[in-house]
């Protein structure tokens, strides 16, 4: 009975998660800009330069399929940012069952 | 606004620093939580790094003309403990600046350390500071203690860019983040104080009743003595 109620909370956790993630393009509708998350244009309109130590780092790290929650081969933002939803809850479903195989057997 | 910095705005040194300490800071907190995790523990904390994720892709408008979001973070560490909220975050902002460039990669030790480790010790600290000093009311704890957590997470994301410009320059230019304490602590903290932390302690205490039921059945389950 217990475990029937479980499963059941469990589901229910799991559809709320995927309404949220239909949801998310609400986050979307806010255009404002965010303070210290400007572009290197940006910068350059603001200051006139652009600081040395942000041209050199900015753009260390190359991966930007899905730069921003949006998705490279996907033109529409708001199908882009619910499909980073979703890949990211299943990527950090992936992480911890991963975590939980290895630390089990570890026991 | 955004507690997520990203590269290019912090020294190396910064950088550098703060993965030290954030690297020791989650280790311990990973070792303390596994040896209390069991297999039903992993699927909760799943679920709750899914919410947390989730909850940080939901922008609105704040004062200042700036968008900001909240976290979920002070949620998850009254429900499951510092320890395990620091696992679930730190996992939540490591995927984060890997697959959607949200925080930087040298970044990401700053990072994890201003929200990952700062905000469930800071909420965990005052909540039992307002305990010992009398007040009964957990609700009203779960409040304040969300709040004060979120202004420090701010709090340290102002001072770590402010300082910037002070420490590193060169002939007179700043190297990295351009604006110093007078700008960031003020464009920080304004929309912490008056709409951020207002929102995530309103939203924590809102789900936290609710969820506390269902994660006490299951430890109760697990300790055998539900069947």
């Amino acid at each position: 009975m217990k475990q029937k109620n479980y499963k059941s909370n469990i589901r229910r956790i799991f559809l709320v998660l995927l309404v949220l993630a239909f949801l998310t393009p609400i986050g979307l509708l806010t255009q404002n800009p965010t303070f210290g998350e400007w572009s290197q244009e940006e910068i350059k309109k603001m200051l006139g330069f652009v600081p040395e130590g942000i041209k050199k780092y900015a753009d260390i790290y190359k991966f930007d399929l899905f730069d921003g929650y949006t998705v490279k081969f996907i033109k529409n933002d708001y199908i882009g940012y619910i499909l980073s939803a979703i890949i990211g809850i299943v990527v950090i479903f992936a992480l911890f069952y991963i975590l939980k195989f290895v630390m089990a057997e570890r026991k | 606004m955004n507690l997520h910095i990203p590269d290019g705005y912090l020294s190396p040194q910064t950088c550098a620093t703060f993965y030290a300490v954030s690297a020791a800071a989650v280790g311990y907190a990973f070792n303390k939580f596994r040896k209390q995790a069991d297999e039903k523990t992993y699927i909760q904390l799943s679920v709750a790094s899914a919410f947390t994720f989730i909850v940080m892709m939901f922008n609105f408008p704040v004062v200042g003309g700036s968008s900001a979001h909240i976290t979920g973070i002070p949620l998850i560490t009254f429900l499951f403990g510092p320890m395990a909220s620091t696992v679930a975050s730190s996992v939540v902002l490591i995927i984060q600046a890997l697959l959607f460039r949200d925080g930087g990669i040298l970044a990401l030790g700053t990072n994890i350390f201003n929200m990952a480790v700062a905000i469930p010790l800071t909420a965990v600290l005052i909540s039992k500071l307002l305990e010992k000093l009398g007040l009964k009311n957990e609700k009203v704890r779960i409040f304040i203690s969300s709040y004060f957590a979120m202004n420090i997470a701010a709090l340290l994301t102002a001072i770590e860019l402010g300082l910037q410009p002070l420490l590193f320059t060169k002939a007179g230019k700043p190297l990295y983040f351009m604006y110093d304490l007078k700008t960031t602590i003020p464009a920080m903290m304004i929309p912490h104080l008056l709409v951020v932390a207002v929102v995530e302690a309103a939203m924590t205490v809102l789900l936290y009743s609710p969820l506390k039921n269902f994660v006490a059945i299951n430890a109760e389950e697990r300790r055998g003595v539900v069947s």
